[in-house]
């Protein structure tokens, strides 16, 4: 019980350490709030502007959770697909990687220039950084099934459709969820990116505006809640793994 | 059942050329025998289990079951590895239970006999001494324990013959000197026709009426010995005389004294 306090207690104690450290060196230095404000100062905007802050997130979360539960299912679907026949694989493959490794910056302008401003090319620009790595850990664990198990498909004898259900299908899950969980991560970088790349609503917008305006303070606080609803979501999926994944763990 | 093996020869082609796993074996295993495969690494004894299983079609020669040929995994054979190979994500009586819910799934007629076959993974279990452990997870098992399960799985749908590829190899010794004692009560109550890959000798002996044995480089049939030991065996046989000589006498067929010292420990690894 004491250690899984510690889980919590430790990175806090961390935390107040770097506020600490941060307000003393503002103090001492008597550095301009603009290249570095104090953790007060931004206290202050988290405090007074929490109702926009809060709202422009809340946009961008829920754009964040679609990109990611849609380009986790186009994930598991071409991971299923591409880790079943070595044919497909060979031939999507390279397509695949280079669609990942493009820089999102280079894509960004031409979705706008095709779906235009709007929720439609942050959505896409998110389901693209989400499905891959989804994808490559399905493709994983689907040709990690071990020989032995095969053999033993082949002897019990299964089906196919039993092999693909009953052997494949659970032995690849645990990837599945790793690949879930780097999933999420890419599914906010690649919604806040969106946004300030061409700002139009959410967080991001708002701390591109910020960055126009040099309100640092605004910036720094719209990078608190970010990590703040990051954090989370990225916890609560690990622990949601755990239960699931009961068996493996 | 009875099964014939007649002028066996399998090569695997690899990218560096062929290697002939097992060259031009034959033997005919009675019904109901206990039969050990032995001899050094690399001599081919897997492949042969593999063969009989149905699971690798042999470059030359055929396999017959009661007078029919094989050439598709056996339908009524039960495979026991040297790792268990148990489902993680099931439960211990689920892993005994998957073959028949996968046999359930494609002949409907099986779907009412479930109770039946639920009680045999039961009774399975009690005599594998793992009651108490069906809702067990495979990662809260023993190695041992683990492969009693696998055993049970193997076990489950009654088959006529029962595969098994160094199925102790993975064990401790005392471990390995139980579960042969428990695996001969198992099949002294249903006497199935068995083929038990091992490179084991006082395992093979224990265990077997006949103990074939094998060369390495290119596999062949060195030597049928009938171990000549009452049954049922119990474990004080193994400090008699007359086990002693028997396993002299696959020793010797091996020519493991006579090598000199690389390659005979090569020939234990």
């Amino acid at each position: 019980m004491l250690k899984k306090a510690r889980v919590v207690t430790d990175p806090l104690i961390f935390l107040v350490a770097i506020v600490v450290v941060w307000q003393l060196v503002t103090v001492v230095t008597g550095i301009h709030s603009v290249l570095l404000p104090s953790p007060l100062a931004v206290g202050d905007i988290l405090t007074t502007r929490f109702g926009l802050l809060l709202s422009s997130m809340l946009d961008t979360y829920r754009v964040v959770l679609e990109g990611f539960a849609i380009g986790g299912l186009v994930g598991l679907v071409a991971g299923v697909v591409i880790g079943a026949s070595s044919v497909l694989r060979t031939a999507f493959y390279p397509f695949l990687v280079s669609l990942y490794i493009m820089p999102k910056a280079v894509l960004i302008p031409l979705f706008l220039l095709w779906f235009g401003l709007g929720e439609f090319y942050k959505l896409l620009v998110i389901v693209l950084l989400v499905f891959f790595p989804v994808t490559e850990n399905v493709v994983t664990g689907i040709r990690g099934v071990s020989v032995e198990m095969r053999e033993l498909g082949r002897i019990t004898p299964t089906t196919r459709w039993q092999t693909f259900r009953r052997i494949s299908m659970p032995s690849m899950f645990p990837y599945f969820m790793a690949g879930l969980r780097i999933g999420i991560t890419e599914a906010f970088i690649g919604g806040v990116l969106a946004e300030i790349l061409a700002p139009h609503a959410g967080i991001g917008s708002r701390i591109a505006e910020s960055v126009a305006t040099s309100n640092t303070q605004f910036i720094m606080a719209g990078i608190i809640v970010i990590a703040f609803f990051g954090i989370t979501t990225y916890f609560l999926m690990a622990f949601i793994e755990r239960k699931l994944l009961f068996w493996y763990y | 059942m009875t099964v014939q093996l007649q002028g066996i020869t399998h090569v695997f082609s690899a990218a560096g050329g062929s290697v002939t796993a097992l060259r031009d074996v034959s033997a005919r295993i009675e019904d109901g025998q206990f039969v050990s495969l032995v001899g050094p690494s690399g001599c081919g004894k897997s492949t042969l289990l593999r063969i009989v299983a149905g699971l690798i079609t042999s470059t030359e020669g055929s396999v017959t079951i009661d007078g029919q040929l094989i050439h598709s995994p056996l339908a009524n054979a039960g495979f026991v590895f040297q790792k268990p190979v148990l489902f993680p994500w099931r439960t211990v009586l689920a892993n005994v239970m998957f073959p028949y819910e996968m046999r359930a799934q494609q002949d409907r007629s099986l779907k009412p006999r479930r109770k039946e076959f639920l009680d045999r993974a039961h009774s399975l279990l009690e005599m594998a001494g793992l009651s108490g452990f069906d809702r067990a997870y495979p990662k809260e098992l023993s190695g041992g324990m683990a492969q009693r399960v696998a055993i049970c799985r193997a076990l489950l749908l009654d088959p006529e013959v029962l595969l098994m590829d160094e199925p102790f190899g993975a064990l401790d010794e005392f471990t390995r000197d139980r579960l042969n004692v428990e695996l001969l009560q198992i099949w002294e109550s249903s006497r199935k026709t068995v083929f038990f890959v091992t490179h084991h000798i006082p395992e093979a002996v224990f265990l077997s009426d006949r103990v074939l044995v094998f060369s390495p480089h290119p596999g062949e049939l060195l030597a049928d010995i009938t171990v000549d030991l009452p049954r049922p065996r119990v474990p004080a046989v193994r400090e008699t005389v007359g086990f002693l000589d028997e396993t002299v006498r696959v020793r010797r067929q091996l020519k493991l004294d006579e090598a000199d010292v690389s390659s005979g420990a090569a020939g234990n690894a």
